[in-house]
């Protein structure tokens, strides 16, 4: 029976049992309020002013509906569980996807360049704080293993199911259907939309039943066009949406100015949980309108002044252009000075099937890889390409023109 | 590090790996990269457990790039059905510093000659090991005991023998001491 049911924009009602309420009620779960799901993208977009709290319920709503699903399949068969080691995985599923993104840090992926240390990601400082706040003993107090969640928000899973770690991370993983969905629908933007209903019916299973090795998360073939729908609608987010040029000029910024602001401790984050939760959207643009009067990156974010492209290759750039993009951006450093341009990466695959395996179960129950050239259960996928686009900005707003003009030049001379 | 930068030290590894006429499939590259961020040689990649070990989706997915960019090329071998990459022009414009691309090979180098004869079922189990016994250590602050190791490795690939296990322990002392 659930103690509490939310309304969700992208789900509908989406069910809460009584310490899952607590948790959403902590402090850390309650600071995801204030931490945007796609940083300063608002000032772009401005309906997408969403937080990761609304995400992490979506998440953790998706990750159930999977879980049922294969259970329906057979999973507790497959794992030989029990009726209670089966609800013991579903509620520590549930918590891990409730909680796998408590560790983000101020607008989300925006500063995550900032985070403690380099070996710190978000997922590590989510488990950090499962481990270390009021959330551990919420969990304990039902009988859920903290350790496991842990694991699961990072992905070791030595002692859980590979299965459950595929759903939570994995090609097809709730979180991306979730973000996807909701940070389209957020944005105003039609490209995130894909068939969740019908991937989520098509998992699966792979091995079948008679292997002893562990299960992992496979797709029927009937699912195949909408795991398509899933793939293109990433594709689409990240070269319309997450890679923007606005919007990645604001994430350079944000950057800057956050580690101005962190000065004091050595330009990132802290490392101790207390001390990292005070950090929030709310806390980090506090300091950075203290900042404004002394530094330009934040004053170009309270004023929305961002830095402009001047240069860009195309997504995929050929060996020449990326060739050109190179001698563009030494000719514009030697001509402005270093400090005078920006160069910025955008990298994303759209999906990973060349270089990893995926299964797909075709209708004569045999198992065929995702990337098998001679057969591609999808040759639409295959043919994706990654986004590999280079830019460069100015960051004196004068000299914006000139630059360009070198630009063209450089482009129309064929130098 | 810079995705080019990175880009590079992989093309250094599949580059070196060929001149040694070692079969280079994509678990070797995603095992290789691990046991050198292990041994204190980081390129940034993020790793976590997968069907086949320790895996980085990051890793994965900068060697889509740079098969798409024409960096690497990713092709079936043709006495089996995995895959196998080759190395293909080198980038051009030099990314890592001389001498930061001198070390880099020699850290693959000293690596390769310590695991090169492994089979991939053999990195797969090692590279196992190795991380679930690194994850133990973080959460209990100890080295776990062999037996530990050897308990966690049956439970996540089952389908080897006991034999398998304590090899790909024991060798795996002479790859991360």
């Amino acid at each position: 029976m659930a103690a509490e049911i939310i309304r969700d924009p992208v789900h509908g009602f989406v069910e809460l049992e009584p310490y899952e309420v607590k948790l959403v009620d902590s402090r850390p779960f309650r600071r995801l309020r204030h931490i945007k799901q796609l940083g300063l993208t608002c000032y772009v977009w401005p309906g997408a002013e969403h937080s990761r709290f609304g995400h992490s319920l979506g998440v953790m709503h998706l990750a159930t509906r999977v879980f049922d699903g294969l259970v329906g399949k057979g999973l507790s068969t497959r794992l030989s569980w029990n009726s209670e080691e089966q609800e013991r995985w579903r509620r520590t599923l549930r918590a891990a996807a409730l909680l796998h993104d408590l560790g983000h840090p101020p607008f989300s992926h925006a500063t995550q360049a900032l985070m403690p240390d380099d070996q710190t990601h978000h997922e590590e400082m989510s488990a950090g704080i499962v481990r270390s706040t009021e959330i551990e003993g919420i969990l304990k107090a039902v009988g859920v293993d903290v350790e496991e969640v842990c694991e699961l928000i990072v992905g070791e899973a030595p002692a859980v199911p590979q299965v459950l770690v595929d759903v939570l991370s994995g090609d097809f993983d709730v979180d991306r259907m979730d973000y996807l969905a909701r940070d389209s629908l957020f944005a105003g933007v039609p490209y995130g939309s894909f068939d969740s209903d019908r991937l989520i019916r098509c998992l699966t299973l792979y091995p079948e039943s008679s292997s002893k090795d562990p299960p992992v998360l496979a797709l029927e073939i009937g699912g195949i066009h909408a795991a398509e729908g899933l793939i293109l609608a990433r594709y689409f987010m990240f070269s319309q949406v997450y890679f923007n040029k606005v919007r990645r000029s604001y994430d350079i910024l944000l950057t800057d100015a956050m580690k101005k602001v962190l000065s004091a401790s050595g330009g990132r984050y802290p490392s101790s949980v207390d001390d990292y939760l005070a950090w929030d959207d709310r806390s980090a643009w506090r300091a950075i309108e203290g900042l404004a009067g002394a530094c330009n990156s934040a004053h170009r974010l309270l004023n929305r002044s961002h830095y402009r492209r001047v240069h860009e290759t195309r997504e995929l750039p050929e060996a020449s252009e990326m060739d050109r993009f190179l001698r563009i951006l030494a000719g514009l450093k030697d001509k402005y000075g270093q400090d005078h341009v920006i160069q910025d990466d955008a990298v994303q695959a759209p999906h990973r099937f060349l270089t990893s395996s995926f299964w797909v179960r075709e209708l004569d129950r045999r198992f065929t890889p995702l990337d098998n050239p001679e057969e591609p259960p999808s040759r639409l996928i295959l043919s994706l390409k990654p986004i590999m686009q280079r830019r460069v900005y100015a960051t004196v707003d004068d000299e914006f023109d000139e630059m360009r003009e070198f630009c063209n030049s450089f482009l129309t001379e064929g130098a | 590090m810079d995705s080019f930068a990175r880009f590079e030290a992989l093309q250094v590894l599949v580059g070196t790996a060929h001149d040694e006429s070692l079969r280079v499939g994509r678990t070797h590259v995603q095992k290789w990269v691990y046991f050198l961020k292990r041994l204190g040689y980081d390129l940034g990649y993020r790793f976590v457990m997968h069907h086949y070990g320790p895996y980085s989706f990051e890793l994965a997915s900068d060697l889509d790039v740079m098969a798409s960019l024409g960096l690497i090329q990713v092709r079936r071998h043709e006495d089996d059905d995995g895959f196998e990459i080759i190395p293909r022009d080198n980038i051009g414009i030099a990314f890592l510093t001389q001498s930061q691309r001198q070390q880099w090979e020699d850290n693959v180098k000293a690596l390769l000659s310590k695991v090169r004869k492994r089979p991939t079922k053999d990195l797969e189990l090692m590279a196992t090991a190795d991380f679930v016994g690194d994850v133990r250590k973080r959460l209990t602050g100890q080295t776990p005991e062999k037996q530990t190791v050897f308990d966690l490795l049956k439970t996540i690939k089952p389908g080897g023998s006991e034999a398998d296990y304590n090899r790909a322990i024991e060798e795996l002392r002479q790859v991360v001491p």
